[in-house]
Parts: C-alpha cells; sequence; structure tokens
C-alpha cells in the first residue's frame, strides 16, 4: 500500500513491489516471523507449512498458466506426480544427487506438461480443460502400470536428505527447505508477469487472436505457459517427496487438481498474491473442516466414518460456490478493496 | 471371425449406454454453453434415491421410477437458478468449478447417507441371453441398449419437431439474436436443464439395471463421458452416439487384444487417448460446430 504523498520520481520506484521503508519493514518482520515458526511449532504443525508449502509452488504454477495465460488446466496434480516421480526415479534407480534433481524434476514435469499442452495450440476452452484432464487420468494410469519404473501401486521410497551431516528429515528441518523454495517460486511467479513474457500471456488470455495479430507467436507462448506452470508443478513434486518420503500413484488423483483450481478461483485469478491466499486458505479451510468431522462424529456416532470423508468435500465445495457467487473475483479483490479503503480512510467506505 | 463379431456386439451395446450418459451433457452444452460435470455423480444420487424409494421404502416399481424422474427434473431446474444463473458472463472457468463443486457435493451427500455402499436395485429387466444369429446377447444390456437408441431418437425428434426443441437449437446457434426476436432465454435456458435432468434420471435407471450402484459411477461419467463427447463434438446428438459406440468398441478390443501386453486396466484410458488423437485432426470433434471466431 502506498500511503498518499510518496511520489514515483523515476522507473525504479515505479516498478519497486516493496516501494517504501515501512513496507520493507514490515515485509522483513512477516518473513522473520514466517521463518521462525518452525521452532516453536511440533512436528504436526510442521509438516502442515511443508504442505502448504507444496501447495503454494503448485498453484503458482497454476497461476501462471491458467490466471495469466487463460490455458486452464485439470491435471495440475499429474504434473506434480511427474515432477516427484522424475526425482523418485532419478534418485532411487540411478543414484542421482537428490539436489540435482530439483531442477531436473521441474524440466521433467515440464515437458511432459508441454507435449500435453501441443494440444493447446489447437484446441480451447472446454476443449483444452478435457485434454488436460486425459493428461491426468493418462499420467496417474501409466505411473499405476509402469511397474518396472515406477514401482506400481506400491511406489517408491526415497532417501531422506542431507547435505554433508545436517539431514533435512531431521525435526522440522525441512520446512525452512520448503517455505525457501515457496519464496523463491513466489518471487519468480509474481516477475514473470512483469515481463514481455508474462505480458505476452496476458494477451493470450485476454484474446489470443488479436495476441497473435500483434506479434504473440501463439504456440511458443502457449507452450511456455504450460512448460514453466509445469515446471512449477514438478518443483512442488520434488519437495512432496521428502514430505511424505514413500509416494504412490493415488496421492496425485483428480480430486486434487480440482481443489488447486478452487484455490486459484478463492484466492482470485490472475494474481500470484491471490494464489497464495487461496491455497492457505482452503488448506486452513479443510484443516478446519477436519476439526468440524470429528465434533461432527462425536455428536452423531451413527455417521461415523463418513464425515471424515465428506465433510472436507461438502466444506470445499461450498466455499468455491460462495466464492463463485459472491466474490468471483476471490480474496485478493477483497485484500485490494481493504487496503485502498485504509488508504482512502474517512472518505472511502 | 465369431470372436470378433460378439465382441463388436459388446462393445456397439456398452457404447450405446455410454453415449447415453454424454446425452445429458450434450443437451445442456447444446443450449447453454455450460459443461456439466456434475451429471456424473447426480446420476449416482438417483440410483442410490431409486434405491432407497424401491428397497427400503417399498414403493412400487413404476411410481419409484417416475417419482425420481420428476424429482431430478426437479433438482436439475432449482440448481440451475440457485447457481448456474449468478455465473451468467463469467468465464467458464467459473461454471466448470461451479458443476465440480456440486459434484462434490452430491459425493459428501451420499457419503453421508449410504456410507459408499454399493447396492443392487431389484431387477426390472429379463436376465438372461438370446442368441441370435450365432452370437449371444446378454438381454439386460440388449434391452438397455433399445432403450437407449429410443431415448436418443425421441430427443433428437423433440429438438427437430417441437417449439421448444427450437427455441433451444435457436439459443444454442446465438441467444442474443434469439433473445432478440422474443424468446426467452431464460426459460429456455432452464428446460434444457430439466430435460438434463430426466435423461440422467432415465440413464441411472438404466445403468442400474446392468451394474450395481456405487458412487465410482461419478468418475465414470467424468472418464468415460465427457470424452465421448468431445470426440463426438459438444453439440452433437448423433456424435455422442457415435461417439459412444467408438469408444465402447475400442474398449473391448483393447481389453481383449492390448490388455495382456501392458498387464490390464487399458480400458481406462482408451476414451481419452481416442480423444486427444481425435482433438488432434479435429479439434472440434467428429461432428462439432467449427466456430468461427473474430477478434
Amino acid at each position: 500500500m502506498i500511503i498518499p504523498g510518496v511520489i514515483n520520481k523515476n522507473y525504479r520506484q515505479d516498478m519497486a513491489i516493496v516501494r517504501t521503508r515501512t513496507q520493507w519493514t514490515l515485509t522483513v518482520f512477516l518473513l522473520v516471523i514466517v521463518f521462525t515458526f518452525p521452532i516453536y511449532l511440533n512436528t504436526y504443525w510442521a509438516g502442515f507449512l511443508i504442505f502448504i508449502s507444496i501447495t503454494i509452488i503448485a498453484v503458482l504454477g497454476l497461476h501462471i498458466l491458467t490466471g495469466l495465460c487463460g490455458q486452464f488446466s485439470l491435471g495440475q496434480s499429474a504434473f506434480l506426480a511427474v515432477g516427484a516421480y522424475a526425482s523418485a526415479v532419478f534418485i532411487v534407480k540411478l543414484h542421482v544427487s537428490p539436489w540435482l534433481t530439483l531442477p531436473l524434476s521441474g524440466i521433467t514435469a515440464g515437458l511432459v506438461g508441454g507435449v500435453f499442452g501441443f494440444s493447446a495450440v489447437r484446441v480451447k476452452g472446454f476443449y483444452l480443460a478435457m485434454a488436460t484432464l486425459a493428461a491426468q487420468f493418462i499420467i496417474v494410469w501409466v505411473l499405476m502400470h509402469w511397474k518396472s519404473v515406477t514401482g506400481g501401486s506400491d511406489g517408491l521410497v526415497i532417501p531422506s536428505l542431507t547435505v554433508g551431516a545436517f539431514s533435512f528429515s531431521k525435526g522440522n528441518n525441512l520446512c525452512y527447505l520448503a517455505m525457501a523454495l515457496a519464496l523463491v517460486m513466489a518471487i519468480f511467479a509474481k516477475n514473470i508477469q512483469r515481463t514481455r513474457l508474462g505480458r505476452a500471456f496476458i494477451a493470450i488470455r485476454d484474446n489470443d487472436l488479436a495476441a497473435e495479430m500483434m506479434g504473440v507467436n501463439l504456440f511458443r507462448y502457449k507452450f511456455l505457459a504450460f512448460f514453466i506452470g509445469c515446471f512449477y508443478a514438478g518443483i512442488a513434486g520434488w519437495l512432496w517427496n521428502y514430505y511424505v518420503r514413500s509416494i504412490n500413484p493415488e496421492q496425485f488423483g483428480v480430486n486434487e487438481s480440482i481443489w488447486m483450481l478452487g484455490m486459484l478461483i478463492v484466492g482470485g485469478m490472475g494474481s500470484a498474491s491471490g494464489a497464495i491466499m487461496g491455497s492457505v486458505f482452503i488448506r486452513l479451510i479443510d484443516l478446519f473442516a477436519q476439526y468440524l468431522s470429528t465434533v461432527i462424529s462425536q455428536v452423531f456416532p451413527n455417521v461415523g466414518l463418513a464425515a471424515f470423508s465428506a465433510t472436507g468435500l461438502i466444506v470445499f465445495a461450498l466455499v468455491v460456490v460462495l466464492f463463485l457467487v459472491f466474490e468471483p473475483r476471490g480474496l485478493y479483490h477483497r485484500w485490494e478493496i481493504g487496503k485502498a479503503s485504509v488508504r482512502l480512510h474517512p472518505y472511502a467506505r | 471371425m465369431e470372436n470378433i463379431i460378439s465382441l463388436l456386439v459388446t462393445g456397439l451395446m456398452i457404447g450405446g449406454v455410454y453415449g447415453l450418459v454424454a446425452l445429458g451433457m450434450v443437451v445442456v452444452y447444446k443450449s447453454t454453453g455450460i459443461l456439466n460435470l456434475m451429471h456424473g455423480m447426480a446420476m449416482v444420487l438417483m440410483g442410490y434415491l431409486a434405491y432407497a424409494l424401491m428397497v427400503t421404502m417399498g414403493v412400487p416399481l413404476v411410481v419409484s421410477l417416475l417419482v425420481i424422474i420428476v424429482f431430478s427434473g426437479l433438482l436439475y431446474y432449482g440448481i440451475q437458478w440457485v447457481t448456474i444463473r449468478p455465473l451468467i458472463g463469467q468465464p467458464i472457468l467459473a461454471t466448470v468449478m461451479m458443476t465440480f463443486a456440486l459434484n462434490f457435493l452430491f459425493l459428501a451427500i451420499i457419503t453421508y447417507q449410504w456410507s459408499e455402499l454399493q447396492l443392487k436395485l431389484p431387477s426390472f429387466i429379463p436376465t438372461g441371453r438370446w442368441l441370435v444369429g450365432g452370437v449371444s446377447l446378454l438381454k439386460e444390456r440388449t434391452v438397455s441398449f433399445v432403450a437407449t437408441l429410443l431415448l436418443f431418437g425421441g430427443v433428437g425428434l423433440f429438438f427437430r419437431y417441437t417449439k421448444l426443441g427450437l427455441g433451444m437449437r435457436a439459443v444454442a446457434d446465438n441467444s442474443v439474436i434469439t433473445e432478440s426476436t422474443g424468446v426467452n432465454v431464460r426459460q429456455i435456458f432452464a428446460y434444457s436443464w430439466v430435460v438434463c435432468g430426466v435423461i440422467g434420471a432415465i440413464t441411472a435407471i438404466l445403468l442400474s439395471s446392468i451394474y450395481d450402484v456405487l458412487p465410482g459411477w461419478g468418475v465414470f461419467a467424468l472418464s468415460k463421458g465427457l470424452p465421448i463427447m468431445l470426440l463426438g463434438g459438444l453439440e452433437s446428438l448423433p456424435g455422442a452416439l457415435i461417439g459412444g459406440m467408438i469408444v465402447g468398441v475400442a474398449e473391448v478390443f483393447g481389453t481383449t487384444y492390448i490388455d495382456p501386453l501392458v498387464g490390464g486396466g487399458f480400458r481406462d484410458i482408451i476414451p481419452f487417448i481416442l480423444m486427444l488423437l481425435i482433438l488432434l485432426f479435429k479439434p472440434w470433434g467428429l461432428f462439432g460446430w467449427e466456430r468461427i471466431e473474430r477478434v
């Protein structure tokens, strides 16, 4: 938020994301708070933080693909699976250094996404949604049936991540890594939309024919959008490996893909901050639903186990439906309104 | 040879029912431009309700079937009123997510009420086999296939000859121009959802005569109905039937000849592979409308 009286005098100031000294102080303060969470949180909550970080990375990828470029994908969780399996196979079968597989898993997922994205050049709208849904089903099927490499439904077990004597599987150590990765990816995502690439994406989203007339190479940029979006999913997949330590194809269902789209909608399409807000919000809501389901199963014992699987779905569905009907621009829009009303305090509601 | 013919017949019959799943979604897409992704789960709900009526409450067969069909139509009417109408003018992603959310909502209701039980409806279609020209036909499959063909014919005639059908076709072509000629577009929207609901209920009844009722149908509609719909073209009624039959035949042959090579389960992705292949060469599906876009 830029308070009245702060004037941009040059290009650098105009483009700055964090502009004033107050903003810097607040940002650093916030980061310090967030990054000291693992010190005083127990393992459960630290795990939850890792989970949120993974979600944020994957949803940021979806934000670039869907929110910026308008190519919506119902297969993000499958691309996450590609990243996870790529790094797992590199580590377990080929004994590549885990750190080297971080970019490798991103690139593999990106290339697989790009292959499915080829159809995006010819089809759009619902047809594209279904092409990516096809990717979801086909990828999970291949992971399930290519037993010699992926281990089929048994999956793969990943050894722990170490640097010298420092082990990331001990205590809450992985949490720092996850949050740092999420931060880096978020900065990238935030900056992509301010470059030529991002502007080309936005032009394609708004009207791809008009963009092509203006000299945006549709094939190249749609492919790039798929590559970058799935690259993010791949990085999230790498982190997922070390979060669960034992992966199998069932962790990457179609529902997870839809949840990610839901997070994007709840957060607000087309803004990186919105993607982050949406992921955190939906994950917290899901946590609340789990709590709710324990309460429900205590009050109505005959509902029993069904409550656990169903309550989360109901809450998620309701949240998405309510946002679509009442605030289709998402949490980010609310946040902007809040900031504006603080800035204009006596004059605006 | 005999084997191939019997595989072909089985495939066509399975495919007919698949086409029926796609039909309901095509009807809605044709006139409202909305992809109805909750269709499968709504069908499951109807299946469970049919069980509740017939077995738990002991309502006579014909009455309960009628009740299901009417209820399904009303449910779709209400749903489009409450959830789909506010989304007019929003990007298509909104409607996709909305129908997915409703899909989850139905799944949750089913999970709460029936704990995902697998239920067998009392059979109301003769079981057994007929032998026709050396090919043995399962009776319930044949009956539901014939019913599918009748339903397709009926919906086709409805679109071709009734005033409502004419209105739906007009809205599908261009809703703005249609509205300016004095057609109540909102009403047409609502009615096409009702038609979809009725078709969904009939599909659920026919499916429950072949398979047990279980929540897996929801995914089934997603993983079979949608590719079929795209394969045939989103707006095309014959496309749904023909696409369904192509997928059905491909599935049966895939199960027989390709499954031994890859270790089973190939039928799960055949519809998607076919769909991707066809979309590469005909981006609008086999019989879909090629829309010309202008900036």
